[in-house]
């Protein structure tokens, strides 16, 4: 389950975008929750959540922000890509219309991110098979041609959900080790935390005690 | 009256949600529980109850100094649009709704403060002359538009008289103007070396024409003005002030379109001729008169120029950096500079996290986004998906069974049920009360411990990273690597001392541990010493009296103690032991006979020569 609050090296920021339905909350929720939300609420503008998973070894933070996929939220929501270290866009695998608009998702991804922002297209929806619309093949193709990770999951059933956001946690900490994320800058969306069991409240690196008289 | 009418539904709602609705409508004010568990988001610290009561004391307790905060406001807000002449939305929040870490290219060129970094920017990239282009051409647009207004209320005397010929603007209408005006002198100084002036034949002929014969008339009229002046008179002196102001405007008009339009200036900015053409008409008219939106084409291709290819990566460079490390250690920093930053947003909302308010900050995102998207549709919107969305808001923070309740007063709550539940749907505003008090709060009683912990400084810290990592790489450039040392010096000045702190440390430590190894060495060292003392070694005698009559000992005590050797050891365990024993028994003696031997010399003073003896 989810560690101490404090005890993580690395915060990555994430955003998730793509249509209204798709299911970006109820991604959101089993991963943060590991439940499934049914009728949940159409989100208003952007909303918030965290969880702490291991990724090589690390204790990494996922700061994850969930936008709106109504068209009428788009412009407030395109403010909170910036500095994104990863982003999720996903599509309804019952719904064409939903894979038709990707394209449009992603040149705003990539307009409005860092170069280095890690993208992964995810299928939503994998549960209902019966309904298929887009075939993964299909799907796997506009991933490879446009340099995307690619998954599909199911925020019912949780299948590929936590491995959607570790297969994404796992590239960019690889980046970050190849050197290719700039991990001081503040624009990458990444904070890099070294050990430090006080947390944020302190003003000044606490002082190491000093060694005891050897009488 | 209402501002905003309701529009034909240009979309069906879905089933679901039309049903949701209705049922909702049913009972408007006591909204029945939610089927199913609403859309909630835990915190990874979960939520507390604790913290949402301080929350809900300190919103009460800032109930009562709202009217002063409200008031402060104003002048901050005066202070951040000084200058935004194209300010014209309407501000549904009082509060300050742009971060001065997210910049506009309209933002940029109107801030004073950033207008220097993105110069350095442009200069490295080779197209400072576009901004220079831009700011020079805006100066003097304001410049002609100020003059062109006060001549056409008959104002030319006041303001003839108020300021020179060659000055700016007015300072009350465009208090912004000296200062680009100042930057535009240090930039042309600066810049690069400006040809001689040349005029274009047709605008000499032009500007000659009318100036040969009207230069003779001051001379000739201006005897006769120490008499009563004629109303001929004065009319006459005020269209030859006015014309020097609209030959100093075309002057002005020429200078910039020799430097930067005419396709022989040094570098010209990239329009076609069709422009130029047509900034050319504009400034020779016929009439003789200049255009003041004479560049405003050319300014707007600029614009889109330094936009579409420089201006995101200005804000990906060091430069940018510079600046939100300037504004950030500047003293002032403002919960608006946080909020409406993504990168510093990314570092607050850990914070809060933290702090375990993240319900707070949370509701003031999505009901800002909720008020910005409704307002930027100016009243031309879907009521009912309107009010659908604030229902989403209503049964997540402020309803009874709220899966986020934020611990808003029933008054608040009652507010915003009638708010929402308005006919034609809710106004952009209608969350407007609750959304001042989570500012309020964020403002008061988080910004502060923000502004000192270590996520701040962590920030602080990235910038300055990426500001060295930039300049790292661009170490080539010699007018950059001035100021490269100077922020590498400060830097290496900072560390040095952090070093020499802890080197002083370390050098206490040491101290003390040397103070303690000498203090150990001089115990050590007094053990031999008292190990060899033989005080009974030496004379015959038995002992001797001293001059004050104490009796010293110099012999063995007990002699025959010796003759048994097979209690050596113990005997010389028990002499060092009674030694010590009889040293400090005759120690206290000898004091006590010191005291009678000293009254017995005061008594016998009479007679000191005698010496008596036993």
């Amino acid at each position: 389950m989810t560690a101490a609050p404090y005890n993580y090296s690395y915060i990555f920021k994430y955003i998730i975008i793509g249509d209204m339905g798709v299911g970006k909350s109820c991604l959101l929720h089993q991963f943060t929750e590991k439940k499934f939300m049914a009728d949940c609420p159409h989100t208003i503008g952007v909303e918030f959540g965290t969880r702490i998973m291991e990724v090589h070894g690390q204790k990494v933070k996922l700061q994850i922000w969930d936008t709106a996929g109504q068209e009428r939220f788009r412009a407030v929501t395109r403010s909170y890509y910036r500095g994104a270290a990863g982003a999720l866009m996903v599509y309804d695998i019952t719904r064409r219309s939903t894979y038709n608009h990707l394209s449009s998702w992603l040149t705003d991804a990539r307009n409005l991110t860092n170069p280095n922002t890690v993208i992964i297209l995810i299928g939503n929806k994998g549960d209902l098979e019966a309904q298929r619309d887009v075939t993964y093949e299909e799907a796997k193709q506009f991933a490879d041609e446009n340099g995307l990770l690619f998954l599909e999951a199911s925020a019912k059933t949780g299948e590929n959900v936590e491995e959607a956001f570790l297969e994404a946690a796992k590239r960019i900490y690889q980046n970050i080790q190849d050197g290719s994320l700039d991990l001081n800058a503040a624009e990458s969306g990444v904070q890099h935390k070294p050990s430090a069991p006080q947390g944020g409240r302190l003003n000044a690196d606490s002082q190491p005690p000093k060694d005891g008289c050897s009488c | 009256m209402s501002f905003f009418k309701r529009k034909a539904k240009s979309k069906e709602p879905e089933r679901v949600t039309d049903a949701k609705v209705n049922r909702r409508l049913g009972s408007p004010h006591s909204p029945s529980p939610p089927l199913k568990n609403n859309h909630a988001i835990q915190e990874a610290a979960g939520p507390s109850h604790v913290a949402i009561s301080a929350i809900s004391a300190n919103m009460d307790s800032f109930a009562r100094g709202r009217t002063a905060i409200l008031k402060k406001q104003p002048s901050h807000m005066e202070a951040a649009h000084f200058g935004d002449l194209g300010h014209s939305s309407v501000n549904y929040q009082p509060q300050e709704t742009r971060s001065r870490l997210s910049k506009t290219v309209d933002q940029v060129l109107r801030d004073n403060v950033a207008i220097p970094h993105y110069m350095r920017f442009m200069e490295r990239h080779g197209a400072d002359h576009l901004v220079r282009f831009w700011l020079e051409a805006e100066s003097f647009r304001s410049t002609s538009w100020s003059w062109v207004r006060a001549h056409s209320l008959n104002s030319v005397k006041h303001s003839s008289l108020a300021e020179p010929v060659t000055g700016s603007g007015d300072g009350s209408d465009l208090p912004e103007l000296p200062q680009h005006n100042s930057h535009d002198l240090e930039w042309n100084s600066a810049g690069v070396t400006a040809q001689p002036e040349q005029r274009d034949p047709s605008c000499t002929d032009v500007g000659l024409q009318p100036g040969t014969p009207r230069a003779e008339t001051p001379s000739r009229q201006a005897p006769s003005r120490t008499g009563t002046p004629s109303k001929g008179q004065s009319n006459i002196s005020l269209r030859d002030l006015s014309e020097k102001l609209m030959r100093s405007i075309e002057k002005d008009a020429v200078t910039i379109f020799t430097k930067y339009v005419s396709p022989d200036a040094v570098r010209p900015i990239p329009i076609t001729e069709q422009i130029r053409n047509d900034i050319v008409a504009k400034i020779c008219g016929e009439d003789g008169m200049v255009d003041p939106n004479c560049f405003v084409i050319a300014q707007s291709v600029v614009f889109t120029i330094l936009e579409q290819q420089y201006f995101l990566e200005f804000l990906r460079s060091h430069h940018f950096c510079k600046y939100q490390i300037e504004v950030l250690t500047s003293g002032s920093v403002f919960l608006a500079d946080i909020l409406f930053c993504e990168s510093a947003l990314f570092y607050f909302s850990e914070y809060m996290e933290k702090e375990e308010a993240m319900n707070v900050l949370q509701f003031w995102l999505a009901a800002d986004n909720f008020q910005n998207q409704l307002a930027a549709k100016k009243g031309q919107y879907d009521g009912q998906e309107a009010q659908n969305d604030a229902m989403i808001l209503y049964d997540k923070y402020f309803s009874l069974q709220a899966t986020n309740p934020l611990g808003f007063g029933d008054s608040v709550r009652m507010e915003i049920e009638s708010n929402i539940c308005r006919e034609g749907g809710p106004l952009p505003e209608c969350f407007t009360t609750p959304l001042r008090q989570a500012w309020t709060t964020m403002e008061k009683v988080y910004m502060p411990g923000f502004l000192s912990s270590n996520l701040y400084y962590k920030y602080l810290s990235d910038l300055l990273n990426s500001v060295r990592a930039d300049e790292f790489v661009n170490v080539n450039t010699p007018g950059q690597g001035a100021a490269a040392d100077n922020e590498q010096r400060s830097s290496s000045s900072v560390s040095e001392a952090s070093l020499m702190q802890s080197g002083a440390k370390k050098a206490a430590i040491k101290i003390l541990k040397n103070f303690d190894e000498a203090i150990t060495v001089d115990v050590a060292s007094l053990d031999p010493e008292s190990l060899y003392q033989r005080p009974y070694a030496g004379k015959m005698t038995f002992g001797r009296v001293n001059e004050l009559g104490q009796f010293i000992r110099e012999a063995e005590p007990e002699p025959d103690v010796k003759k048994s050797k097979g209690f050596m050891f113990s005997q010389a365990m028990k002499k060092w032991v009674q030694g010590n024993s009889n040293e400090a028994q005759e120690e206290m003696a000898w004091q006590i006979a010191k005291m009678i031997v000293n009254d017995v010399v005061q008594s016998n003073h009479d007679s000191p020569g005698k010496s008596t003896k036993l």
